[in-house]
């Protein structure tokens, strides 16, 4: 299927202009983009629904928009948004529905209509279901029943608009799963548009995304986190991150000026609790010393705090070190999380002697204490930190608000001055 | 294909609507022009001359070296003299009779020629009709309560006139002022086949009926009906008449019905004669006693809205025919009409007498109600306000020259002193 | 259930054309009746009263028949189930059309009585006039119950129109049109129900055709036109197919309400299914039934009296559209 210079709206109001885009057979195509953006303008367009305001939609050179109803059914199925009014329909009469393009005037389905329809069911994984009504099935069955429906149009290319919106996380993935079966195991060209972002950059073989009434395609969905475009389509602000290594988003750390800062010290894995914790505490939150290629680092840069970093199979470097202490002395509170040491992370064992040195307080929290360091407090939660209990108190007390903690008579504002864990 | 929206735009559905409709119209009279059904209209113009015009068309076929065909018309008129007789129907415009030699030929209310022969007589040869029908009838039935009215009537004459009426379509939907008729109903001498507008055509055919005396208007399923069933009617258009005596006249259509002419007759002799009477003894008092004429309004009123009598029905031309004056002369209907409340006022207003034309009004304070500012009227001021009494519809009309006595009395109270209304009530 | 749906309303329906042939203000002996309906001779009365019982029967049957398919296939294309031809204004708009032309036609004497098949042509077109505007304005009103309420309105218009031509025409015509507004078979005629009756028939099968599309309507517009539906062409066609049927029973007997909007519940209530292919033909099958059993009660219940035939199915009309108002919008 071929789109070349399309320029598609309703009426007078052009959504998007300048679009041309091939679909393969075999692939799956998913198409993202911000609300309103134009995604469903597109599928429809593409699926000959719409009529284009200019340039063409072609399938093996034939216009698609050209076609008579019929013909074109037989070549693309279409699932869109919405509860059909089928209620009292059996999965299998509308699976039925499907071979509309190929039956007669009464819709009498031959041997080889259900056979087809058979075989949708099945791949759909929605035979078992055969004789229940609509109105009975959970909206994940009734999405992979309409998808079956689709499919017994036995078309080359399937457009879905939306499919994945109002099911729940496992009917999603199950979803996209099945898109991806139908594309890859049974050859069907596929497009759909989704929201959800992290699914569509694992499952999709190809990327378009829809924003500021143009379209961009992405060959490989790792090209679209690397673009900067892509992002700013989909961020809040810079509040947003999406992580090219792990397909992750994140929410940037908020910059709090007034906010006490806390000092980590972790590593393989056990930091990124601790962050959130912290930083839902409202903290500001830097970390140090974590190998670039350590998962502490990457969620904290991805939370956006203050790292000090080491490069990958390095032992930690006298530079590293001192740059962390620097980092630990201005910081309100300090918190060792117990990481796992070896001879490359062995630095922050002596990280933390310094500091204890230095005279400074630094509180050990986890599950348990993992291994005893000397000078190290450890306190267990987060919430034991004995200046996230009194930033807790006096923020309530700031507020107003009856916790159910002892209101202190401490007017002092929690200010990130006091260093003392005591006062 | 879809555009984003409806498929119709609206000045497109607003104009297909319209065109639509007119389509539908066209298209039914271009359809219906050959239209079958209906009434074969003979019209004998008389029987005294009966003119037959004859075409006949002859082909010649002249010889010659060219061989050529043309076409001669012939008309001829032939002129068929038959017995003179004075009209016998003299007020009524929508019927006639006419006399021959055992037989009758009358025209009814749509203009169909009914051909009535004695028992017994023959059917005369050469006279066009559209129904033969055998008098006396022996199982008529009727339609309204005003042919009820006029049977009532002959029935001083004629005392087993009823055993003649098999049934009648009321259908209880109001009520009798005739004990006769009520005594017959519930002895099941006369049989109820329903009410006028969809009698029950079952009974009707059970009672084996050789006529149905009808009233009927363009389209009427009932005579649609009774032309399927094949069961003989003759068509009473009494209410179409204009004048008093027209309307009454209709006995007469009875009376040849049920072999009652010369009774009938006399009956509407004397109904003339009294009719005369009154209107004379009226002319005559005002010139002797030079009495002003006085002015009439004849309406009624329901829900805000007046009716009045039109100009030219029966009412206004007997108000005329009694030297007064009807309010609305010029409303050029002859039945009755809708006029705005401004209008009434403005011509009634100064009216001598009021007569309203209804028995669900019965008080001058319910009058008050619908209209406030008749309580200024003259003839509410003076109390020369009167109603329709219940029974007029049927009593009325049996004994019209009743209720046209009542009517002068009600415009000349002077002139038939002790006189006591029958048909109306003063209010 | 479904598989007997289809005998078991067949033999109601067979047994209501008995009953409404046995059964009438002159008692005439069921074997007696039998005959006659057989075509054996039967003597004089009772052959008339069988024949006048016949004619009314066959006049329900047809009218009944035609709205049960039309209210089916009204309700599967504007996807309300509240959609029935005298709701909708539909039959309304034929009364309309047949008055139309009946007026202006005799007063123009261009047609003394009624001509069936003229008034047929004008009924129906009549009759897709009106579906026309509900079709258009449907696209503009997206609720269902706003459909409704466009309807009654184009209802009220066209009855305010005639009403008009009524009241500007002399009184004698005001009684013919009290006929055309109150839907009745005791004037049925064979004159008038033979040259529709192939009319009607013809539409009937054309709804069954009807059918498949309208099952694809119901995934919604667009999804249908994916599946292959050619949407004007369909929609065109279920509004003609069903003008044509409003317009032939209209004919027939006039408006006669409610038996649209309850056949095609009533059968999907029966068979639990939404397939038009089925619900079409036996909403047809139901209302027949429904319309002579309401025939025989409007002629029996206060003989000799006849009660028009609409006030009997507003009995179980009106309850069945407050039900169904309730179950949607109401409580549960």
């Amino acid at each position: 299927m071929r789109a070349r210079d399309l320029r598609i709206g309703y009426g007078r109001r052009v959504v998007l202009e300048d679009v041309s885009l091939e679909i393969e057979p075999g692939t799956l195509t998913l198409v993202v983009g911000p609300n309103a953006a134009g995604k469903s303008t597109l599928l429809r367009s593409l699926a000959g629904i719409l009529r284009p305001l200019g340039g063409s939609v072609l399938i093996d050179g034939r216009g698609v928009h050209r076609m008579r109803s019929r013909e074109r059914a037989r070549s693309i199925g279409v699932v869109l948004t919405g509860r059909p009014q089928l209620s009292e329909m059996t999965v299998e009469e509308v699976v039925g529905m499907g071979r509309y393009p190929w039956t007669g005037a009464l819709h009498i389905l031959s041997r080889r209509d259900r056979e087809v329809v058979e075989w949708a069911m099945e791949v759909t994984g929605t035979s078992h279901l055969r004789g229940r009504r609509i109105s009975e099935l959970s909206d994940g069955q009734l999405q992979r029943v309409l998808i079956a429906r689709a499919l017994a149009q036995e078309p080359r290319y399937l457009i879905l608009d939306e499919p994945t919106t109002h099911l729940d996380a496992p009917s999603r993935i199950e979803v996209m799963r099945l898109l991806r079966d139908l594309a890859h195991g049974h050859g069907v060209a596929v497009v759909a548009s989704t929201h959800e972002l992290e699914l569509a950059l694992r499952f999709a073989d190809r990327v378009v995304m829809v924003s500021s009434g143009s379209v961009k395609v992405y060959e490989r969905p790792e090209e679209a986190v690397l673009d900067p475009e892509f992002l700013k389509a989909f961020s809040v602000g810079d509040a947003i991150t999406l992580s090219p290594v792990t397909l992750s988003l994140e929410v940037m750390a908020r910059r709090d000026e007034g906010a006490p800062r806390a000092f980590v010290v972790s590593g393989a894995g056990t930091g990124p609790p601790v962050f959130r914790a912290l930083l839902r505490r409202g903290f500001s939150v830097a970390a140090g010393v974590l190998h670039r290629n350590d998962v502490d680092y990457h969620v904290a840069t991805s939370l956006g705090l203050e790292v000090v970093g080491e490069r990958p199979y390095f032992p930690i470097s006298d530079e590293a070190l001192r740059a962390a202490v620097e980092l630990a002395v201005s910081s309100d509170l300090i918190v060792f999380t117990y990481p796992p040491i070896g001879p490359l992370n062995s630095g922050n064992l002596r990280l933390v002697e310094e500091l204890v040195e230095r005279g400074l307080e630094v509180y050990g929290v986890g599950a348990d204490e993992a291994y005893g360091v000397p000078g190290v407090r450890y306190v267990g939660s987060v919430d034991e930190l004995p200046l996230v209990r009194k930033r807790r108190i006096s923020v309530a007390a700031r507020r107003g608000v009856w916790s159910g903690t002892r209101c202190t008579s401490s007017s002092r504002t929690s200010s990130a001055s006091s260093r003392d864990p005591s006062s | 294909m879809m555009s984003g929206g409806g498929a119709f735009s609206r000045p497109v559905f607003a104009a297909s609507l319209a065109v639509a409709l007119l389509l539908g119209l066209v298209a039914g009279f271009l359809i219906g022009g050959g239209a079958s059904g209906g009434v074969r209209t003979v019209t004998a113009t008389s029987l005294l001359e009966r003119r037959q015009t004859v075409t006949e068309q002859l082909t010649l076929i002249q010889t010659s070296t060219v061989v050529r065909e043309s076409t001669l018309t012939v008309t001829r008129t032939e002129t068929v003299q038959v017995e003179r007789r004075e009209p016998e129907v003299r007020y009524a415009k929508f019927f006639s009779l006419e006399r021959g030699d055992g037989y009758a030929v009358l025209r009814d209310g749509l203009n169909r020629t009914v051909l009535l022969v004695r028992r017994g007589h023959s059917v005369p040869q050469g006279v066009k009709a559209d129904i033969v029908v055998q008098v006396p009838v022996q199982r008529m039935v009727l339609m309204s309560a005003t042919h009820v009215a006029l049977i009532e009537r002959l029935r001083e004459y004629a005392p087993d006139v009823w055993d003649r009426v098999a049934g009648i379509m009321w259908g209880g939907s109001y009520r009798w002022f005739f004990p006769e008729v009520e005594r017959r109903l519930s002895a099941g001498k006369l049989v109820d086949v329903g009410a006028a507008w969809s009698p029950d055509y079952e009974k009707l055919v059970a009672l084996k009926p050789d006529l149905v005396v009808i009233y009927t208007f363009e389209g009427d399923p009932v005579r649609s009906k009774l032309d399927e069933l094949k069961i003989p009617y003759v068509v009473n258009s009494e209410y179409l008449e204009t004048t008093l005596l027209g309307r009454f006249e209709w006995i007469k259509l009875f009376g040849a019905l049920l072999g009652l002419d010369d009774v009938t007759a006399k009956v509407f002799d004397l109904v003339e004669s009294k009719y005369i009477l009154i209107a004379r003894k009226v002319s005559a008092s005002m010139v002797t006693f030079g009495l002003r004429p006085v002015k009439v309004a004849w309406f009624s009123i329901y829900r805000g809205t007046i009716y009045v009598a039109g100009g030219q029905s029966y009412v206004a031309n007997a108000i005329a025919d009694l030297n007064a004056v009807y309010a609305f002369p010029d409303l050029r209907s002859t039945g009755g009409a809708q006029v705005s409340v401004e209008d009434f006022v403005a011509r009634a207003r100064d009216a001598d007498v009021l007569v309203v034309s209804t028995d669900l009004l019965t008080s001058i304070e319910a009058l008050t109600e619908e209209l406030p500012q008749i309580a200024e009227f003259k003839a509410v001021r003076e109390g020369r306000v009167y109603r329709f009494n219940s029974n007029i519809y049927q009593l009325g009309y049996m004994d019209t020259e009743g209720w046209f006595l009542d009517l002068a009395s009600m415009l000349y109270p002077d002139l038939f002193p002790g006189h006591e209304l029958s048909y109306f009530v003063a209010m | 259930m479904r598989a007997f749906a289809l005998p078991l309303l067949l033999a109601s329906l067979l047994a209501s054309v008995l009953a409404s042939t046995a059964i009438g203000s002159v008692r005439v002996p069921l074997d007696t009746v039998v005959k006659g309906l057989l075509g054996i001779r039967v003597e004089g009365l009772a052959s008339t009263v069988i024949d006048l019982r016949l004619v009314r029967t066959v006049a329900a049957l047809l009218s009944g028949a035609s709205l049960g398919a039309a209210g089916a296939i009204l309700q599967s294309l504007f996807r309300n189930p509240l959609a029935d031809p005298f709701v909708l204004g539909i039959s309304s708009g034929s009364s309309l059309a047949i008055a139309a032309t009946l007026i202006a036609g005799t007063g123009l004497g261009l047609i003394s009585s009624y001509d069936p098949q003229a008034l047929y042509v004008a009924g129906a077109l009549g009759a897709f006039a009106v579906s026309l505007a509900v079709v258009a304005l449907s696209s503009l009103v997206r609720s269902s119950l706003g459909l409704v309420l466009v309807g009654v309105m184009l209802g009220y218009l066209a009855s305010g129109l005639t009403t008009l031509l009524v009241v500007t025409s002399d009184a004698e015509r005001i009684r013919a049109f009290t006929f055309w507004t109150l839907g009745t078979f005791s004037a049925s005629k064979w004159s008038v129900l033979t040259p529709v009756l192939p009319l009607a028939l013809a539409s009937l099968i054309a709804s069954s055709l009807v059918a498949k599309p309208l099952n694809a309507l119901l995934f919604g517009e667009e999804s249908a036109a994916s599946m292959g539906v050619s949407l004007r062409a369909s929609r065109v066609g279920a509004v003609a197919v069903s003008a044509s049927l409003v317009s032939a029973s209209v004919v027939v007997s006039g408006p006669v309400g409610f038996i649209g909007l309850a056949a095609p519940h009533a059968v999907r209530l029966l068979l639990r299914s939404e397939d038009n292919r089925v619900i079409v033909p036996l909403s047809a099958v139901f209302g027949a039934n429904l319309a002579i059993l309401s025939d025989i009660a409007a002629r029996t219940l206060l003989s000799p009296i006849e009660l028009p035939v609409t006030a009997i199915t507003s009995l179980f009309g009106a309850p069945t559209i407050v039900l169904l108002v309730l179950r949607r919008w109401g409580f549960r």
